[in-house]
């Protein structure tokens, strides 16, 4: 009886196995797109000149600069999102996911701030480079592949001429492109930008309704969320000075964009602390622009709350104790901090937050593809 | 999703065959990973990415010194197309060969601490069309074979709880080091006008190979329901 169940048993996982692994199936070349191009600049752009902006713009949306010609940097940062996606995790040019959930792109400085969710980057240039060359994002090998690829496309002989004065395509020219494209990407249109924000030139007060001015007093006061997240900076949160940067092997101390808000008890993915492998630093991130966030779902590093609420409820009664807990968020005993939140007013910081959305951005046609379809 | 359906079909298929012998010397495990079904049973909600790829798993215990060979197996097929016509086939599979020591805990729970080495390959192939025309035809047809291999090793605990003399409910952490070997083929053919009514074409072949290593730990997430005959 013993050995009939078993010849079984593994006469059926054998044929279930060879039945799932022959369901297989060729590619078809079903689906084609056409796409056009228009070469001219017809847009200003904050950071750079007309012609470097649109530059950068073509090298954002162009698939080319992956290694199968299959995704491109605005496949990920998606304008409608707010140059973020709508995926726990994005899929890179092998459709294979990404580790972390995919930032949004606004409001970038050139220099001096925190880059990618564990802070490894703070050069704008250079950050820019790293997802083409990502072996699940774009898997482009190297620096010559890549312009050789750019080089074999005629429009960038225009392109490039018009741009930078001169025909001859380089590694650093497309970086200094791609760069100048994403710096341009600002965000100032919102309802709380044009109400409060000195950067805006002609603040209009009192654009925020009586709800939202409640949801707003919260953030700021009760609820001390403004003390990580200042969204009167542009870039959302303060910049500390001065500023350590901390590298392996460094012991000096880390700056303090990135923090432990107490997702978990022991992390995953322990963000900074797996770049400095310094234990002090598992757990922290950095902290996000908060501008457009009802646009950027799901949140966290790894995507794991779909809804504003759910952040909110974890703030309120769901943070982890860890030894990296970042003391604003730790009651007067040193323990994780229980907010109580009532449902009102968690409506209440959710209708604030939404004041913070840029229709501007998402619609702005000097940061849409260039390339039509037909 | 479909492979899960599979082996939970499989499992309730050898259930009727399973017949409890726990006098003998050997008898066999059978393992299969059941967290879409714990999630559906207990809805579990915003439940925590299983990463364990090791769906089925067969062991034979020898009883008398409490130890176990352990073999466990994965697949799983993928194919995706996006808006955009970028196309992905997707074959993985891994396995492992183990040995452990088993510690009873008493109140039918029971701890098992060995080690696996392991071995798992995957198979990704691309197809994209880009076809621009601006002036003139610039079209490019891609194709990308890419083919991941790895091996290595490393210890894994187990811990289960028998719920009857035959059926076992298990989670496991592993903490495996792995070498890969990726090779990465690019065929690309373009086909660009001159304007003048003239189209070039050209083929490109581009081979991309490196080799990395892994480490990667595996959290007590998964969990299987065991067999036991």
């Amino acid at each position: 009886m013993k050995t009939k169940s078993l010849l079984l048993v593994f006469s059926i996982i054998s044929s279930s196995l060879f039945i799932i692994s022959s369901c297989s199936k060729e590619p078809d070349a079903s689906h084609v797109n056409s796409r056009t191009l228009d070469l001219d600049a017809k847009y200003q752009y904050q950071s750079v000149s007309a012609e470097m902006g649109h530059l950068g713009r073509v090298l954002f949306y162009d698939k080319s600069l992956s290694l199968n010609n299959g995704v491109s940097c605005g496949s990920c940062h998606l304008q409608s999102k707010a140059f973020a996606d709508n995926g726990q995790f994005s899929k890179g040019f092998e459709k294979l996911e990404t580790s972390r959930n995919t930032p949004p792109i606004q409001n970038l400085t050139e220099f001096d701030q925190a880059l990618f969710w564990d802070g490894r980057e703070r050069l704008l240039q250079n950050m820019v480079m790293q997802p083409i060359f990502n072996h699940v994002e774009m898997g482009m090998a190297n620096t010559s592949e890549l312009t050789k690829k750019v080089k074999e496309k005629k429009y960038y002989q225009e392109l490039f001429l018009r741009a930078f004065g001169e025909e001859e395509i380089t590694f650093e020219k497309i970086s200094q492109a791609l760069s100048g494209f994403t710096s341009s990407i600002v965000s100032q249109g919102s309802k709380f930008d044009r109400s409060f924000n000195s950067f805006v030139s002609f603040p209009q007060l009192n654009l925020l309704s009586e709800n939202e001015k409640e949801g707003m007093n919260l953030f700021f006061d009760k609820y001390n969320c403004g003390s990580c997240h200042n969204v009167f900076s542009a870039k959302g949160y303060d910049t500390p000075q001065p500023i350590t940067i901390k590298f392996p092997g460094n012991s000096s101390s880390t700056t303090s964009e990135l923090v432990n808000i107490g997702l978990d008890a022991n992390y995953p993915d322990n963000g900074r602390g797996s770049i400095t492998g310094d234990s002090e630093d598992n757990g922290k991130f950095k902290i996000p622009n908060l501008r457009n966030i009802e646009l950027t779902a799901p949140y966290m590093h790894d995507g794991r709350f779909a809804t504003l609420e759910e952040v909110i409820d974890h703030y309120n009664d769901g943070i982890k104790n860890h030894p990296n807990l970042d003391d604003r968020l730790k009651d007067e005993n040193g323990q994780p901090m229980v907010m109580h939140i009532s449902a009102d007013e968690k409506q209440k910081i959710i209708a604030f937050l939404k004041t913070m959305t840029d229709p501007q951005l998402i619609r702005d046609p000097k940061f849409s593809d260039p390339f039509i379809k037909n | 999703m479909l492979k899960k359906i599979v082996l939970l079909g499989l499992f309730i298929l050898v259930a009727p065959f399973a017949n409890a012998q726990m006098d003998e010397r050997y008898s066999h495990l059978i393992g299969v990973q059941a967290n879409p079904l714990f999630n559906q049973i207990l809805s579990f909600g915003n439940a925590q990415t299983v990463d364990n790829p090791f769906l089925l798993r067969y062991s034979l215990r020898d009883n008398e010194n409490s130890v176990e060979y352990s073999f466990g197996i994965g697949y799983s097929f993928n194919s995706e197309k996006d808006e955009n016509g970028l196309e992905a086939i997707n074959n993985t599979i891994n396995t492992r060969l183990g040995w452990f020591r088993i510690v009873d805990l008493g109140k039918g729970l029971e701890l098992a601490l060995g080690g696996d080495i392991v071995y798992g390959t995957q198979n990704i192939k691309t197809f994209n069309i880009q076809a621009f025309n601006f002036g003139v035809l610039d079209s490019t047809i891609t194709t990308s074979t890419t083919s991941n291999s790895s091996y290595g090793f490393g210890p894994r605990i187990k811990f289960s709880w028998s719920i009857t003399s035959s059926l076992s409910i298990g989670t496991e952490s592993n903490y495996y080091f792995r070498f890969i070997n990726n090779k990465t083929n690019v065929l690309t053919k373009s086909y660009q006008g001159d304007g003048l009514g003239n189209i070039t074409t050209t083929t490109n072949t581009e081979n991309v190979s490196n080799t990395g290593k892994d480490f990667q730990i595996d959290l007590p997430i998964a969990l299987f329901l065991i067999l036991r005959f």
